[in-house]
């Protein structure tokens, strides 16, 4: 069976042309394709589109600007011992947080205890980052790899910045460590400690080539380090939750800082050197 | 009003900061523009919940020797929230610097609008 | 306490747990096998959970560790989240094994443990939103969800994907943004993040008249954040790119679940925190039922002017998305309802559809302009008669989910005291012109047979999928009393 061209152009998803096929003689019609949307078109119309774009953004920030500044001016007085932020809440997690969380630092007893599961998810957000960054930069072909090395290869290395690194690295390790360790009875904790521990891995591997990390930090090892911090914090927090929500007695609260602390740093140090190698070489 | 914006000074810059770091992400055509006006954007959003945690004369919530006098010290809570906040605003920071090098790589250009041209011309 | 109510906090912790595993997990093959079969495991335990609920009707809070509500985390579910948990993980493994194919010839294999980890921390991130009772993990999960959509579009590595990646991750980030602060703003007038708490401030503060602008411009900035992530009417515009150049298996997930999540949130939030008084009080459900209605219309008719079948069915979401806008602007449970059930049908119809057009799109050598879709039914029956169902559905012919879903919204604004006439009159019209651009794509497929066309292989795995969906659209057509009846009991117990 034939059906009407008009029908069969409209099937197809032609713009418009049933609509249009009543005004207009069909010889017309054909000589549309001719002309085409020429370059000219395009940019003119995209111009346009950027254009209307602009308003209706200009338009909708003034908006937002008023409401927001409305709003602010409208909130509790800052600093004010009497604002509604200072409720219960507050005051259990001050003067609980020693005996139930065995954190001094209030802070990391909250974070890691009581909103832990919240910290969970901000782990699991590094680990997405690490993942995306490795599915977009990491060089699966030969030839990319190649060239990186390549690169490295030939780069001279800064005989000041290694003398420098030399003195410095044993120093942020050292405090790196401190920071981690030190998490619950001061500032700190596992996302400051792992950054610098992260930051002790980049200096290293700009001061002696990558080379010289993967001596100690291979692949293998990056990807232990990272499954086993987060893998240590979920089923820690796993069992604690389980315990918790139903009723079973245990002293996992009590500890439970202290080795998610240690987690978590692991995961910011690896992620940190994964980022900056993922970005320099797209591998590690 | 003057007294009622120098009591909220803090929520006031925020809302500042949190529309000029708007406006520019969904405006500027540069892509690393848009990326650093993010970061503005959540910046703003710290800053108006950190000066939530404020409460004038008292310290930092970590117990020293004072012990656990809830009167001695700040509300922890905004404290742990930014931190978390922080965190998420990194990672995405990271990934959206990631795809920013590989279209780079593969346009030649990090312009929103000559992106789009450049899309058209190879008929994506 | 009953061990069935570990059961949703488990498969949350399952998800993750693989996702994390899967990271290193060598081979291809095994790390979709893994997600698949993790999916399918959650969709079993979420609907144990569900019968579970259903029998003892009652919704439940569970602490997040040993601290109760104004304290610790927590979770909290009743039928309707054990209904929404269970159709997005079912969806989710079927989504998985439509795809398949697609998946393996777009996706780099060895970046397939990764492309997986994606899809486990969507899953993750969709329970999450649908169960938590917390405002701050709300946030965190919602940066989860967006990192791992964005992802999906560009698992598929190729110009095009990474512009609608950014362009989708900017304007998500936009939507986190407005959420972040509207969630600190209640913070700063409540002092509370809990939900529960939450609620009771305010309506204490509603009940005193204190702070009452603050919380419009809450209510107003989570709604248009939230909005911004489901492509609420004129935030669409990032959709149909991401949605329409991902690969088969992203564009089913991402259209048919990652965007209800939001939406789902938002219903929670609006029921469980602000109540619908204080929304009404606000005149914020008719600002949504105004952009619900506009992206039900302009959805469509942008839909209408598309030539490419996966951008058309992107367009088509935006305007779906419009139906479920529409339902929680008119502000009255039955309205709400009405939205849950037209996710749900949603859930199910367009996965079905990007499925379909994915194995027709295979006889035409991977070309998806629907010209060059023409009479690709024929060389692959099942995906044809699947692409049908789907397109009946969306339309609104009865027997069909769709259908089901517009009785829905016809019979609350019938029963509700506002907006009767503008309801009916845009669900006639959107009627007409899904009909105006399914109905042609359904006579391109199904006419004449292309003698050029590829023979397509059969694939087991996107044919069991397939049915298995259009099961689901059917069964939301033909029994939909009783789904909507536990979807009202799930609202009342929120």
């Amino acid at each position: 069976m034939k059906l009407p061209s008009c029908f069969t152009r409209w099937v197809e998803g032609e713009i418009g042309v049933p609509l249009r096929a009543e005004f207009e003689p069909l010889e017309k019609k054909k000589s549309v394709p001719k002309i085409g949307p020429s370059d000219l078109d395009d940019r003119a119309r995209l111009d346009g589109f950027l254009r209307l774009y602009m308003k209706c953004g200009l338009i909708i920030s003034v908006l937002l600007l008023a409401v927001l500044l409305a709003g602010a001016v409208a909130l509790p007085a800052f600093a004010a011992p009497g604002n509604p932020t200072n409720n219960e809440v507050v005051r259990r997690y001050v003067g609980c947080a020693e005996e139930e969380t065995g954190a001094e630092n209030v802070i990391a007893g909250m974070i890691l205890n009581y909103r832990g599961f919240d910290t969970f998810g901000e782990s699991c957000v590094l680990f997405l980052a690490v993942c995306c960054v490795m599915l977009l930069l990491w060089a699966t072909n030969d030839r990319l790899r190649d060239e990186a090395k390549h690169c490295e290869k030939t780069a001279p290395r800064d005989a000041i910045l290694q003398a420098n690194a030399r003195l410095v690295l044993p120093c942020v390790l050292c405090f790196g460590l401190c920071v981690l360790f030190n998490g619950h009875i001061s500032p700190g904790g596992g996302f400051s400690g792992g950054s610098i521990l992260g930051a002790a891995l980049i200096l290293f591997a700009v001061a002696f080539g990558s080379e010289a990390v993967r001596r100690f930090f291979t692949a293998k090892v990056f990807n232990a380090v990272r499954i086993t911090g987060l893998m240590l914090y979920a089923v820690m927090f796993g069992v604690y939750i389980y315990q918790g929500a139903n009723g079973i007695a245990s002293e996992l609260a009590r500890y439970i800082v202290l080795v998610i602390d240690l987690a978590v740093g692991l995961v910011v140090m690896s992620t940190m050197y994964g980022f900056y190698s993922f970005y320099t070489k797209g591998e590690l | 009003m003057l007294s009622l914006i120098i009591e909220n000074r803090f929520a006031i810059t925020a809302a500042i900061l949190f529309v000029t770091g708007f406006v520019n992400m969904m405006l500027h055509p540069n892509l690393i523009k848009k990326i650093v006006s993010f970061n503005i954007m959540d910046s703003a959003a710290f800053l108006m919940l950190a000066s939530r945690g404020m409460i004038a004369g008292r310290i930092a919530a970590i117990l020293t020797d004072g012990g656990a006098d809830v009167s001695r010290y700040v509300n922890p809570i905004p404290a742990g929230l930014v931190l978390t906040g922080i965190v998420v605003s990194v990672s995405v920071s990271a990934f959206s610097l990631a795809l920013v090098q590989r279209i780079y790589g593969t346009y030649g250009t990090v312009d929103m609008r000559e992106l789009l041209e450049a899309m058209k011309k190879r008929g994506e | 306490m009953p061990f069935a109510w570990n059961l949703p906090y488990l498969s949350v912790f399952l998800t993750m747990t693989a996702a994390i595993l899967l990271s290193v997990l060598p081979g291809a093959r095994r790390a979709w096998l893994l997600t698949a079969g993790v999916s399918a495991c959650v969709a079993v335990m979420s609907l144990c959970f569900l019968v579970f609920i259903v029998r003892s009707d009652a919704s439940y809070a569970f602490t997040m560790g040993k601290f109760p509500a104004p304290f610790g985390n927590e979770i909290r579910f009743g039928p309707l989240q054990g209904l929404f948990a269970s159709v997005f993980a079912a969806v989710m493994c079927l989504s998985l094994l439509g795809g398949r194919t697609e998946l393996f010839e777009d996706v780099d294999e060895k970046k397939m443990g990764l492309a997986c980890v994606m899809f486990n921390m969507v899953l993750a991130s969709l329970l999450i939103l649908t169960y938590t009772n917390d405002a701050f993990t709300a946030y965190v999960f919602i940066e989860i969800s967006t990192i791992a959509a964005c992802a999906l579009v560009m698992i598929r590595d190729s110009g095009p994907t990474l512009v609608a990646t950014i362009r989708y991750l900017f304007m998500s980030l936009l939507g986190s943004g407005l959420f972040l602060f509207s969630v600190i703003l209640l913070y700063a007038v409540t002092g509370h993040l809990l939900m529960p708490q939450l609620a009771e401030s305010v309506a204490a503060l509603m009940a005193g008249g204190q702070y009452t602008k603050v919380l419009a411009l809450v209510l107003a900035m989570m709604t248009a954040g939230l909005g911004v992530k489901s492509a609420m009417f004129p935030f669409h515009r990032w959709l149909p790119d991401a949605h329409g150049s991902a690969t088969t298996t992203s564009s089913a997930v991402l259209s048919g679940l990652v965007v209800k999540g939001y939406a789902v949130l938002l219903i929670t939030m609006f029921c469980r925190v602000f109540t619908l008084e204080t929304v009404r009080a606000f005149h914020i459900h008719d600002a949504v039922f105004a952009l619900g209605f506009c992206g039900m219309i302009l959805g469509s008719v942008m839909a209408l002017r598309e030539t490419h079948a996966k951008r058309m069915l992107a367009y088509s979401s935006v305007a779906q998305l419009g139906y479920v806008f529409m339902g929680i602007g008119l502000g009255t449970p039955a309205g709400i309802a009405a939205a849950c059930f037209q996710i749900l049908a949603h859930a199910f119809t367009k996965p079905l559809l990007f499925v379909s057009v994915g194995r027709l799109a295979s006889a035409a050598h991977h070309d998806k302009q629907l010209r060059a879709l023409r009479g690709s039914a024929w060389s692959c029956p099942l995906a044809g008669f699947g692409f049908g169902i789907g397109a009946l559905s969306m339309v609104g012919i009865p027997l069909f989910g769709g259908f089901a879903a517009k009785v829905n919204f016809s019979s609350s604004a019938i029963f509700g005291d506002e907006k009767v006439a503008l309801t009916l009159f845009v669900l006639a019209l959107s009627s007409v012109l899904n009909a105006l651009y399914y109905i042609p794509a359904l006579i391109n497929i199904w006419s004449d047979r292309n003698p050029g066309a590829k023979r397509v292989e059969a694939d087991p795995y996107a044919a069991a999928a397939i049915v298995v969906l259009a099961c689901g659209v059917l069964f939301l057509g033909v029994r939909f009393t009783p789904v909507m009846e536990l979807i009202v009991r799930g609202l009342e117990l929120m």
